[in-house]
């Protein structure tokens, strides 16, 4: 009962959250001053035609019905239009999104994997110098920008080894039918640029979640009753581990997104961030909008699995709420 | 042969500047029960440490400690894990902190039964429930599926206990394991030990700074100050003729039921300033 | 060992921070001044860092371009200060349904990344420093009402607090005089890491073409300039990419030497 109310409660917030969300994305794009008609035709154009122009984009009516009529769409998957050449968003979004879900879902995981042994080995060895080795080095990746990174491994792997390609991108069903190898060659160094920031990040976290368990009273009890340090560490941190990962996604899925879009630019991958850019140079705000709107989504959607993944790991947040 | 041999143990703080525990040798036999007094600070917690071989890493430490004639100290980890909870275990002061939070407290127990035998789940489970009933939880198949923040600090000191004395130990160190507890619940837990420890013919080293409560459990006392026993011997003469005037101090402060009503209340400084020994 | 961090923070801040004091009346080269037959040189005696390929002395840039960044990293940062910490503060001393929707408001925000909001301002003002600036402080604001209403709550949880109530001490005079000098040292320490994530979000948005024009130097824009020419030399993207790291390493470093020398707890026994 506990678990269903506490779960109840935290879809309630997601739901606000989202709306809150929409009219947060409507007001920055839609109600900000600047005309947007008047910018595409430039200072030439007569009143008359920026008027129509106006119209045909529908930006003649009042902000709220625009909104309503917005919000509607959105409840239905139909962004809306582009301005630029009329086609459906969703439709263009389409295609583009599984480069961006290749990226991000298969760094997040991998860095996820990387992070736990490395958490646990800094904590273990905080005293020590292999401990700082691994602080420091998770230090370095999490203050090198993703874009240099990125642009690090171009010039080792692409431009002085020459194994790996340094841009573009093949997607894993082709015309020519099943292409893993190209698929794969082109994703290797955009991911790995992304699980250097995310694990170097992650891994301080972890780390910390163990060096509070290796303080904890029953930390003691465990080896008091015959546990190794190493074994009780793992056995007792690793749900303490997994609640610092949790929190941490959570807090970063916006900030690993972000870094998925640097990242698509860097290596020039036909990805949802690079038709976010593509928008925003020709101030197709339909398009910037769906985009924007759909990240945002993507992030509250994460925050509410956390926040679920959170009761579910830890037995003393279910009770307290009931 | 003694059970347990401590050795001229020395222990050390803050990268050897500060000396918590100096020149420290007594033996405890086959169960024999020895009560260990102090103030807080005195080194009682870090003697109890050094022999379990949880020291912090940041200790220094010196001297042997002998367990049925084996040699504990400088042991590797893997080796002093194995002995720990089968042979000689111990529990601490703070039950309300002692158990992990995310896991049940079945699980916990049951994983000192998995950690030293080999049990199937069930047997594993029975024994669990058992020993839970044995130190006095009630409806124990209830409280096996417990969480820790589910108990009252009381019940999770059983729990405590019944991971102690789950396999047998033959020493059983127990550092204050009833301070932290209200005064009704401390007589039951004493009373739970002192019951179990009988049963199973194990030896305790039984730290507090609580004379009454060493009384009731020990035959025999050490005094330790600042890291050195300054007395010991049968707690009755220790109690009836102190030598020291740091035990003197320590029993006038104790029995104040013999305080005259709108005096003064004794301090030990008030026996001994400190200083030479 | 504790300190190490600190030491190295303020030793990496500082050198920044000297790089764009100097920059003001002192660079080895004019920072605009293009000079074909120069292009694209490695690093040397006369050309420290080497040049770009407009044959622009890198040196000279990054110098000047250390003044962009620690610029939009202090505005967007006082920014957040300024706006955020009375808006926690007040919503942590009186609980009402407005603190609620405040701090609800706050949580949709953060759901908002800095360079993301950016992205959405730029599109419909056009790129510029200070829409990027401003992008990156409204962004930031969350954190630090978050961040201050957290502490807000935990200062007055504490006794002293209702000592002074008693004492019949009005809600302002409490905030002012018991809170805000309780949680002033925390808001430092979240300054300092806040500022490192300015600069990353401003580096990220030069990079993307989507902050200062071409002719403003800031490392961000250098380093997608010099991707260009990745295959015959990377020095020009490299060198800005290193500047970035190291500003926001000294950031990082900084915050944490400051939270280890404001948390006793943190000076661990074991």
């Amino acid at each position: 009962m506990a678990i269903a109310q506490a779960i109840a409660r935290r879809v309630g917030v997601f739901v606000l959250s989202l709306l809150g969300a929409t009219v947060v994305v409507f007001l920055i794009v839609q109600a900000l001053p600047g005309d947007v008609a008047q910018a595409t035709l430039g200072m030439g154009a007569t009143p008359e035609q920026v008027e129509a122009l106006r119209q045909r984009w529908g930006l003649d009516r009042p902000a709220l019905v625009r909104y309503g009529s917005w919000l509607l769409g959105l409840a239905q998957g139909d962004l809306g239009q582009s301005y630029l050449t009329g086609q459906s968003v969703s439709g263009q979004i389409a295609p583009r999104l599984a480069v961006t879900c290749w990226l991000v879902g298969l760094s997040m995981p991998i860095a996820v994997l990387a992070s736990v042994p490395a958490g646990l080995a800094a904590a273990m060895w905080r005293r020590r110098w292999q401990g700082a080795v691994i602080s420091s080095l998770s230090q370095i990746g999490m203050a090198a920008p993703v874009f240099f990174t990125g642009i690090v491994l171009v010039v080792v792997f692409s431009v002085r080894l020459g194994w790996l390609p340094a841009n573009g991108y093949e997607p894993l069903l082709g015309p020519g039918g099943l292409d893993l190898a190209g698929w794969a060659s082109h994703l290797v160094l955009p991911v790995l640029s992304l699980v250097i920031v995310q694990a170097s990040l992650l891994s301080r976290y972890v780390r910390n979640g163990f060096v509070e368990v290796l303080a904890e009273d029953y930390l003691r009890t465990a080896r008091a009753v015959g546990w190794t340090k190493w074994r009780a560490l793992v056995r007792h941190g690793l749900r303490n581990a997994a609640l610092s990962i949790v929190t941490v996604i959570a807090l970063q899925i916006g900030a690993m997104l972000v870094g998925a879009i640097i990242v698509e630019q860097v290596f020039a991958l036909p990805g949802l961030g690079s038709m976010l850019l593509q928008a925003v140079a020709s101030r197709d705000l339909p398009v910037v909008q769906g985009i924007a709107v759909l990240l945002v989504v993507v992030v509250l959607a994460i925050s509410l699995a956390a926040d679920l993944a959170y009761v579910v790991i830890d037995p003393r947040l279910r009770s307290r709420e009931a | 042969m003694s059970l347990l041999e401590v050795d001229h143990l020395n222990v050390w703080f803050d990268r050897g500047r500060s000396q918590v525990v100096r020149d420290l040798s007594f033996s405890i036999d086959p169960g024999q029960r020895l009560g260990l007094i102090g103030q807080s600070g005195s080194g009682k917690s870090v003697t109890a440490l050094a022999i379990m071989g949880l020291l912090p890493e940041s200790a220094l430490m010196s001297g042997t400690v002998r367990f049925e004639g084996r040699r504990l100290s400088g042991a590797k980890e893997a080796e002093l894990a194995q002995a720990r909870g089968r042979d000689l275990t111990m529990v601490f002061q703070e039950p309300m902190t002692a158990l992990d939070p995310t896991m049940k407290v079945g699980r916990q127990v049951a994983e000192v039964i998995r950690l030293h035998e080999e049990s199937s789940g069930r047997e594993t489970r029975r024994r669990v429930i058992e020993m839970l009933d044995r130190v006095g939880l009630p409806n124990p198949d209830r409280i096996t599926d417990a969480f820790p923040h589910q108990l009252s600090g009381g019940q999770r000191q059983r729990v405590v206990l019944a991971m102690a004395l789950m396999l047998g130990p033959r020493l059983v160190i127990a550092d204050e394991p009833t301070t932290a507890l209200d005064v009704t619940v401390q007589a039951q837990v004493l009373e739970l030990l002192d019951v179990e420890l009988a049963a199973h013919r194990a030896a305790c080293l039984f730290i507090s700074h609580d004379l009454a409560v060493v009384a009731r459990v020990c035959q025999q006392v050490m005094v330790m100050l600042d890291g050195r026993v300054v007395e010991s011997g049968p707690v009755r003469q220790v109690l009836s003729q102190p030598i020291h005037p740091y035990t003197r101090g320590l029993i006038a402060t104790a029995r104040l039921d013999l305080a005259r009503p709108g005096s003064r209340l004794p301090t030990v400084e008030d026996f001994y300033a400190g200083g030479q020994l | 060992m504790r300190r190490l961090s600190l030491i190295m923070g303020l030793a990496l801040v500082g050198l920044v921070v000297a790089a764009a004091a100097v920059s003001l009346v002192w660079t080895p080269y004019d920072p605009n001044l293009v000079r074909p037959p120069d292009r694209l040189l490695g690093p040397s005696w006369s050309h420290w860092l080497g040049t770009d390929r407009m044959g622009i002395d890198l040196l000279s840039r990054l110098m000047v371009g250390s003044r962009t960044t620690l610029m939009v990293g202090v505005i967007a940062v006082c920014l957040a200060i300024v706006v955020g910490v009375p808006l926690g503060l007040v919503s942590g001393i009186r609980r009402g349904w407005l603190s609620q929707l405040l701090l609800r408001v706050s949580d949709i925000m953060f759901a908002l990344p800095a360079l993301l909001l950016a992205i959405l301002l730029v599109a419909v003002r056009g790129a510029s420093v200070a829409t990027a600036t401003w992008a990156i402080g409204i962004a930031t604001v969350p954190v630090f009402v978050r961040m201050a209403h957290a502490a807000t709550l935990s200062v007055m949880a504490q006794d002293f607090i209702d000592a002074a109530r008693s004492c019949g001490t009005s809600s302002a005079a409490i905030a002012l005089r018991h809170v805000l000098p309780n949680i002033a040292p925390i808001v430092g320490v979240q300054a300092s890491a806040s500022f490192s994530s300015a600069i990353l979000a401003e580096a990220g948005l030069s990079y993307l073409g989507l902050a200062a024009p071409a002719t403003t130097p800031t490392w961000g824009r250098m380093m997608r300039d010099g991707q260009v020419d990745l295959f015959l030399t990377a020095w020009p993207a490299l060198a800005p990419g290193l500047a970035i790291a190291v500003a926001v390493l000294g950031f990082n470093l900084l915050g944490d030497g400051l939270r280890d020398q404001l948390d006793p707890r943190l000076r661990e026994f074991r």
